[in-house]
């Protein structure tokens, strides 16, 4: 490694942090100044006075964000859907990415399968059909329409099982020589082996589960039921009120940034804190020296 | 042959036309004549136990709703269940939702109705149309269709899946609080609902004059430049210099703004329509001219001369150099509430909508209010807002109940809608108790916009729904005179809570109060009306958008002084050239076609 650099090279790298932190810093702007916004008075905050700072600091906004029964149901329904539906996601894909990474020697019909899923993977029925498949199994204004519909995210198998491939073969040799199922070898080798994969689909079911707006819209035929961000949207995209009818009462909603500016930051919050935790297990590399060749 | 609708225009007749013939005055006047006789109470009024009352009259303090009549035949019995689609958000007391609310409770009583939702939406446009076309796709109309948008009524009406109820609402509907609300203006409400004389549906009206602008102008502003209230279109380029020129304005030097514009010339804030009506042009609408065609305005000479004088003002600084990006809530927050600017010409409504922003960060703003101002020639006139809604409240074909829900409709409007009967919602959703003395708190007057706190929209129907569908036009203004004329004249000691609460408002809602009452004095002396009322024409789908946007950009150019005046005259060449003509001439055949 070569230490000892000229004085440009040395420059460049300080310019280059220089202007990466202060990029970091624009990625970050947006969601300071809704933290401010989310603090101040609702005058200033719409009049569009608050920039990094608030003005008339008040708790008032999230007072009321926490007091909206809509809100909260729908904060709710959203976590609830993380919770049922990120779990559903990884039994499902670790479930189907270990016969999937066999050979075909070992697992017959894998070619056929493996087919079947990138179909799927590639072709969807289309809006409208998937809609009544979903009301036909009278899924509408359920938790299930918006976990099962997307239950086994192809993407994420075939991550999983190029993950599992690259698992020595003799790890796997070793256990079933002791006489191990596939149970087995899948519970004690692979899935422990595999924890740096698995976190991140994780974390990619649980921001996607999260982020999902379009399928609350579609399938929740009430808007009592909508999850976070489904309802987030309907307030946040703002009103063309030039061709709907105007209800001067519902025209105040527009100037409500500082509730909105709160809304947003209570809906960020929760997916901010699971990324610290997860971060342990990107640390790859565990399997590292597990074998002696 | 299967109809291309909506694009065969020969087909659709919105009924009669011309509002002008008769003024809604003369109705008003009768319908006010009839707030003067109390309701009869029916008998079996005593059925409805007390607690699903609206009203408060147990409170010390509390006043008595009086119920309409039950309407013949109710409640039915065995109740009958109806599925229908709203628009949310609502909020709700505890454990009450959509379908089981105070509304639906006494409805259930009086009517024997139970709603069921099929499906609801929020405010986004988008979402309705998707709600819709997933239900058309999947054969599950609801019975009851709320606030359809026009393309979708047109598919609904081109695959013959909406009921005519002409025969039923002739028969059932309310003759004042439907008949006569909605005849308003020779039945301009019906350009919609009623397809080749037949109603498809019932019309989504909104308040009158509800978009007409008046001046709204800083009073502090104009005693410190020593100057009065505008009448003249000259007088207020004048009163807007100075405020430039004196930099009255909140912000960095030179910041203030003369007038707020925004990116439509004319819209429902901070408008110039005004303007334009001062030299008798409206972009954008169809007019009669003295051969009783309909012309386009926007190529008219006349605005060509009032390009001139904004071009002008915009040179001199009196509209903000960007204002033709701006949305016109955004003049509303950014040149109004945050005081860079202190004239707008906008709605009655301004007083709740953008000026109460403008007063909590100055507190030493004071706003006035006038008339629009004349023109050269003394002429002083605006864009005339339709109330009329292009949405429309449909039922599915074959439903059997249209009767039922036409009852309804009518007792409920007669509920809300007629001063009398003190409907001022329930307690705990509508308003409550503040304290022990007696002082109760209107959520309507203190309400928690955010969530959409508001019993009225619990309320299924147009009566109830989101986005102010009552059916009689002048509601708003009824209710503010009789709260002048009845209300005030009761003694202060015999007056109940809610009159205390009303007659004690704040000066901007007084304000408000006065401006709408002004603004529907003038509706239709002051209006200039878009005469063409109907779908789109043939050319109009292929062409509009482009004709549209080019208008726009030339405006804006002309304005902004990118290109001189004169590119006017190759616009409105090239407007003829690009399917002006076109349009102009099946606008008037359907325009001579349905006279």
């Amino acid at each position: 490694m070569i230490r000892d650099r000229g004085w440009f090279s040395r420059l460049f790298d300080s310019f280059n942090y220089v202007f990466l932190a202060l990029f970091a810093l624009l990625c970050l702007a947006p969601m300071a100044h809704i933290f401010a916004v989310s603090l101040s008075g609702r005058a200033p905050a719409t009049a569009g006075f608050v920039s990094f700072w608030p003005i008339d600091f008040t708790l008032e906004n999230y007072q009321e964000v926490m007091g909206s029964r809509t809100f909260l149901r729908s904060f709710f329904i959203s976590v609830a859907r993380v919770l049922t539906g990120t779990s559903l996601n990884m039994v499902l894909i670790i479930l189907t990415a270990y016969p999937l990474s066999k050979t075909p020697r070992v697992f017959k019909g894998r070619t056929i399968f493996i087919w079947f899923f990138v179909f799927a993977m590639l072709f969807d029925g289309g809006l409208i059909p998937t809609f009544l498949v979903v009301r036909g199994l009278g899924l509408l204004n359920t938790l299930g329409a918006l976990i099962l519909p997307n239950a086994v995210p192809i993407f994420s198998v075939i991550l999983m099982m190029n993950f599992f491939r690259s698992v020595p073969r003799e790890l796997e040799e070793s256990a079933v020589i002791d006489g191990a199922s596939h149970w087995r070898v899948l519970w004690h080798i692979y899935i422990p082996l595999s924890l740096p994969a698995i976190a991140t689909l994780t974390l990619f079911a649980a921001v996607n589960h999260w982020n999902a707006w379009f399928d609350g819209l579609i399938y929740m035929t009430d808007a009592a039921n909508y999850p976070m961000q489904t309802f987030l949207r309907t307030i946040v995209v703002e009103l063309d009120l030039t061709n709907v009818g105007i209800d001067p009462r519902d025209l105040q909603r527009l100037s409500d940034r500082a509730i909105r500016g709160a809304q947003i930051i209570v809906a960020t919050v929760p997916i901010l804190v699971v990324y610290p935790f997860l971060q342990r297990y990107f640390i790859s590399g565990i399997k590292l020296g597990a074998v002696k060749e | 042959m299967k109809k291309r609708f909506p694009f065969d225009t020969s087909d659709l007749k919105p009924s009669r036309r011309d509002f002008m013939r008769l003024g809604g005055t003369s109705l008003a006047a009768a319908m006010m004549m009839r707030y003067g006789t109390l309701p009869l109470l029916a008998q079996g009024m005593g059925d409805i136990p007390a607690e699903l009352h609206p009203g408060s009259p147990n409170n010390p303090r509390g006043w008595t709703t009086t119920l309409p009549p039950i309407p013949d035949g109710m409640p039915v019995d065995p109740p009958v269940t109806i599925t229908g689609s709203r628009r949310g958000p609502w909020e709700f007391a505890d454990g009450d939702d959509i379908e089981n609310s105070n509304f639906t409770r006494l409805n259930a009583a009086v009517t024997g109705i139970i709603w069921k939702l099929a499906f609801s939406w929020t405010d986004n446009e988008e979402e309705v149309l998707q709600k819709y076309n997933l239900a058309i796709a999947g054969d599950d109309l609801p019975d009851f269709m709320e606030t359809v948008p026009l393309q979708i009524y047109a598919e609904l009406l081109e695959n013959d899946l909406l009921e005519d109820i002409t025969d039923v609402y002739d028969a059932v509907a309310h003759p004042v609080w439907l008949k006569d609300a909605w005849n308003f203006g020779n039945g301009v409400a019906w350009q919609y609902a009623e397809v080749n004389g037949r109603k498809m549906g019932l019309p989504h009206t909104e308040q009158a004059a509800q978009n007409d602008k008046l001046l709204w102008i800083r009073q502090d502003w104009l005693d410190a430049v020593g100057m009065s209230l505008p009448t003249t279109v000259d007088e207020l380029y004048a009163v807007a210099k100075a405020f430039v020129e004196a930099d009255l304005g909140h912000g960095p030097e030179g910041s203030t703004i003369g007038i707020a514009a925004a990116n439509n010339l004319v819209t429902w804030y901070s408008s110039l329509d005004p303007i334009f009506g001062a030299w008798g042009v409206m972009p954008g609408y169809w007019t009669p001219d003295e051969s009783g065609d309909l012309q386009y305005n926007s190529v008219l000479p006349e605005i060509k001369e009032v390009l001139g004088v904004l071009r002008q003002w915009y040179a001199e600084g009196i509209f903000a150099q960007d204002y033709f990006t701006l949305r016109p809530p955004q003049t509303a927050f950014g040149q109004i509430g945050a005081n860079t600017c202190g004239i707008t010409m906008s709605p009655a409504f301004a007083a709740l909508f953008g000026l109460p922003d403008s007063v909590t960060n100055d507190p030493s703003a004071r706003w006035t209010w006038g008339d629009i101002p004349a023109g050269p020639t003394g002429i002083k006139k605006k864009a005339w807002s339709n109330h009329v809604v292009d949405s429309v409240f449909c039922f599915r074909k074959g439903f059997e109940h249209v009767d039922l829900v036409l009852k309804q409709i009518g007792w409920w409007a007669e509920l809300l809608q007629n001063p009398e009967n003190r409907y001022h919602g329930f307690e705990g959703t509508d308003y409550y108790w503040r304290n022990d003395d007696g002082e109760v708190d209107s959520m309507g007057a203190n309400l928690d916009l955010a969530s959409g706190y508001d019993g009225n929209k619990h309320i299924w129907g147009p009566p109830g729904t989101n986005g102010s569908a009552l059916t009689e036009p002048r509601f708003e203004t009824n209710w503010i005179k009789h709260r002048r004329e009845v209300w005030a004249n009761i003694p202060e000691a015999e007056r109940d809570a809610y009159m205390d609460a009303f007659l004690g408002s704040d000066e901007l809602s007084v304000m408000w109060d006065d401006a709408n009452v002004f603004a529907v004095d003038r509706w239709e002396l002051d209006g200039i009306r878009n005469h063409f009322t109907t779908f789109p024409t043939r050319t109009m789908e292929l062409a509009l958008a482009s004709l549209n946007s080019l208008e726009a950009e030339t405006f804006v150019n002309i304005i902004t002084g990118q290109v001189s005046l004169d590119d006017f005259d190759s616009f409105v060449a090239d407007w003829k050239s690009g399917g002006g003509d076109a349009i102009t001439g099946e606008v008037n055949e359907w325009w001579h076609g349905q006279m």
